[in-house]
């Protein structure tokens, strides 16, 4: 409990909301954002329902009087980050060190896909305006540059867990005295390249996704961007701020067991929620809500499931997976769960799945259904696993 | 708290299998690989795309002989990452309509694939994390280990910079103007990978310390030099006994970037390390090898060119690498 980590701001753009009232409004009015796409150009456009963000490229570019011909990556990037940043008193020109940090598993992709159309017939051609944004650092620097938060700027890839790992390292720069103050979590665009992926590994559902329940056949898809931002307690103080809440631990550690499934036994997850709520100083009673990784898969949540169990049998906290809502946001969905988080904590929201009516064969876990306000959550443990068996689990504390 | 290199694995176009810097004229560069039958299971092999076999390999050459089988964190910095597995999944997507599809290109497609390959590979359950920040992806990936030794969570890391050169991606950054020089002059494409065992405690077979890790984004070249000037006075070094200088007379900047080392060096003193290795983004993973080598042998390759009259110790190696201007990182390294 050394060197509290605070935050004190939050931004979020997803299927279910371009801030953070609209994606709260989702949740009272019990509302999914997974549905039919309009803005990918899939030939899948029928078949797979999308969490899809509820706004054009052009539209989110002429909020921010951006070009719409950047990727959508960057555009929800910086919509989300300035967002957060809009959030906590003017700390522009100041003595305060910034970082910005951010995860991204797919980067530009949604804007390479497009380039490639004409690049695999003939490599001179292509418009390289839709290439060059393509890396995942580009979206990174782009939005560091125009919040000015440039004393530390980086970008992580650990798949899903991307925005969770960001949000860790912000914590640690902060606690080693590098940086004051930083913006982190993370960002990813539906692409046809990311569709089409987990579709080749049969793992995504025709229906609106049902995690955490014995009828679930895969995951949807969504995307988003969505970041916090962290302080010190020396800064919390100077700028005389309410924070929503602390990071009080996170853990990193890898399942090593297969590049895209989880062990049956969660080794992973188990490991990384342990060491999370070990930093944080709590025992597994004291965690009033769990916002799960859930994505709707048969092994992450089976495997997830046995993690949750190893640690908090007999005394479960509640429970749920967001991404019934938001759809899978991947190198986002760390950042979108942690605004959830803190939001459960300050306002106390505790936040359900959607439409859950089966409990899984085997587990004992049983989600949340309804919004509820007026709770009391003093912790959370918020799960990040993906690809390449990379797990994170932070912990939100009052 | 400074940190020691305990080992290390290159595979680079800059050093022969024998381990000699050597310098090849070619537009691309590619890596001198080893025969993978070596270090990985065939079946397995089968399954990697060069960038995998490259980063697991010289993970393991990085171990090889020090004691440690499962170093307590695996964290890669790889700007680019898996490009044959992202080109290959991309063509099939437009090529298939989207139809079709084989999951194999797309599983290994993801940045992370490098670092969750090793750590299947020596079954390490420790920390694990990918940094993927333009050409500053090995730094960051760096500073992360540095944090953990100070934070006590960690003993040992293993910690690497890897990036691939394939005909896509050389054909889009070329016309992107990534290779292109002043006077329009060719930039020589590079790739490579470097993998360090890393410790808090040094070793009898300890290679080089690094001292520090410094980033300066979005600055001027005078924050550059401020910079440097800082974190050598920090380190009571006077002057470095080698700058290695990821220049690669682009944009003009040369001179520039002479003017700035001349307040910390003499100019016969600055090797331009690229030329080894070429241009990617992670280069500065190959000067740390060079670097840790020149420290560790005490005595500079023939091929760098450089000739010091003094007889005295190679105590300090600044590392400097940018592009265009953008993030510049200065890397300390000290003789054991």
């Amino acid at each position: 409990m050394v060197d509290p980590v605070f935050l004190t701001g939050l931004g979020i753009i997803s299927a279910i909301g371009n801030d953070v009232n609209e994606t709260i409004d989702s949740f009272v009015n019990h509302r999914s954002g997974i549905g039919p796409c309009r803005f990918l150009n899939t030939v899948h456009k029928d078949i797979f329902p999308l969490g899809e963000v509820k706004m054009s490229n052009a539209e989110i570019a002429s909020i921010h009087g951006l070009d719409s011909r950047l990727s959508r990556t960057i555009l929800l990037s910086y919509h989300a980050a300035l967002a957060a940043l809009k959030t906590i008193p003017s700390i522009q020109n100041t003595k305060w060190r910034k970082g910005f940090i951010s995860g991204s598993s797919v980067g530009g992709m949604d804007r390479t896909e497009f380039f490639f159309e004409d690049f695999c017939q003939d490599p001179l051609t292509g418009d390289l305006r839709d290439v060059m944004n393509h890396d995942c650092g580009k979206a990174t620097d782009f939005v560091a540059e125009r919040i000015g938060f440039k004393d530390f700027v980086s970008t992580l890839s650990t798949a899903c867990s991307s925005s969770a790992n960001s949000i860790m390292l912000g914590a640690r720069l902060i606690k080693a005295g590098k940086l004051d103050i930083v913006i982190a979590g993370g960002v990813d665009s539906l692409t046809k390249f990311t569709l089409n992926g987990f579709n080749s590994l049969m793992i995504v559902d025709k229906e609106q996704c049902r995690p955490l329940d014995e009828s679930r056949v895969g995951l949807n898809l969504g995307e988003g961007a969505a970041y916090v931002v962290l302080m010190s307690e020396k800064v919390l103080k100077e700028l005389d701020l309410d924070p929503y809440c602390r990071l009080s631990g996170y853990a990193n550690s890898n399942d090593s067991f297969h590049q895209t499934a989880l062990s049956n036994e969660g080794n992973g997850p188990f490991l990384a929620m342990e060491a999370a709520l070990k930093m944080s100083g709590l025992i597994p009673t004291q965690i009033d809500y769990i916002n799960m990784h859930g994505t709707g898969t048969q092994n992450n949540d089976m495997a997830e499931g046995k993690a949750v169990e190893r640690i908090f049998h007999p005394h479960y906290p509640k429970l749920s997976s967001t991404k019934s809502f938001t759809g899978h946001t991947l190198g986002a969905s760390g950042g979108v769960e942690a605004v959830l988080s803190a939001l459960a904590i300050k306002e106390g929201y505790l936040f359900p799945n959607y439409q859950y009516k089966n409990q899984m064969s085997n587990l004992d876990i049983v989600p949340e259904t309804k919004f509820q306000k007026g709770q009391t959550i003093r912790n959370v443990l918020s799960n990040s696993f993906g690809f390449g068996g990379n797990c994170t689990a932070l912990v939100f504390s009052k | 708290m400074g940190i020691f290199i305990n080992g290390v694995g290159l595979i680079s176009p800059g050093y022969t299998q024998e381990n000699e810097l050597i310098r090849v004229e070619d537009d691309r560069l590619f890596c001198a690989e080893p025969d993978y039958s070596k270090f990985i299971d065939v079946k397995a092999i089968r399954r990697m795309s060069r960038i995998i076999k490259m980063g697991v390999t010289s993970s393991m050459l990085s171990l090889k002989g020090s004691g440690i089988d499962k170093p307590d964190a695996i964290i890669v910095g790889t700007a680019l990452g898996c490009l044959e597995d992202t080109v290959s999944f991309l063509n099939k997507l437009v090529l298939n309509k989207e139809e079709l599809l084989n999951p194999t290109a797309f599983i290994h497609s993801t940045h992370n694939t490098i670092s969750s390959q090793i750590a299947l590979n020596l079954k390490c359950m420790g920390y694990n994390s990918t940094y993927v920040h333009r050409n500053l992806s090995f730094e960051s990936a760096l500073i992360d280990a540095m944090l953990l030794f100070d934070e006590s969570a960690i003993g040992t890391a293993l910690v690497g910079g890897i990036d691939e050169l394939c005909s896509e991606s050389y054909q889009i950054l070329k016309r992107l103007g990534y290779y292109t020089g002043t006077d329009s002059q060719l930039i020589q494409a590079g790739e490579g990978s470097a993998f360090f065992n890393l410790s808090n405690e040094s070793s009898p077979g300890s290679l080089a310390e690094i001292k520090a890790v410094e980033c300066v984004s979005f600055a001027g070249l005078d924050a550059v030099e401020e910079r440097a000037r800082k974190l050598l006075q920090l380190f009571n070094v006077d002057s470095p006994d080698l700058i290695l200088s990821g220049n690669v007379n682009r944009d003009n900047d040369s001179s520039l970037l002479m003017d700035l080392y001349s307040n910390f060096t003499s100019s016969e003193r600055v090797c331009e390390f690229k030329r080894f290795c070429g241009e990617y983004p992670t280069a500065s993973s190959f000067a740390v090898h060079l670097g840790a080598d020149i420290l560790a042998k005490q005595s500079i390759p023939k091929e760098a060119g450089i000739y010091l009259q003094s007889e005295t110790k190679l105590k300090n190696i600044l590392i400097h690498n940018n592009y265009k201007n953008v993030h510049h990182s200065l890397i300390l390294l000290s003789a054991c």
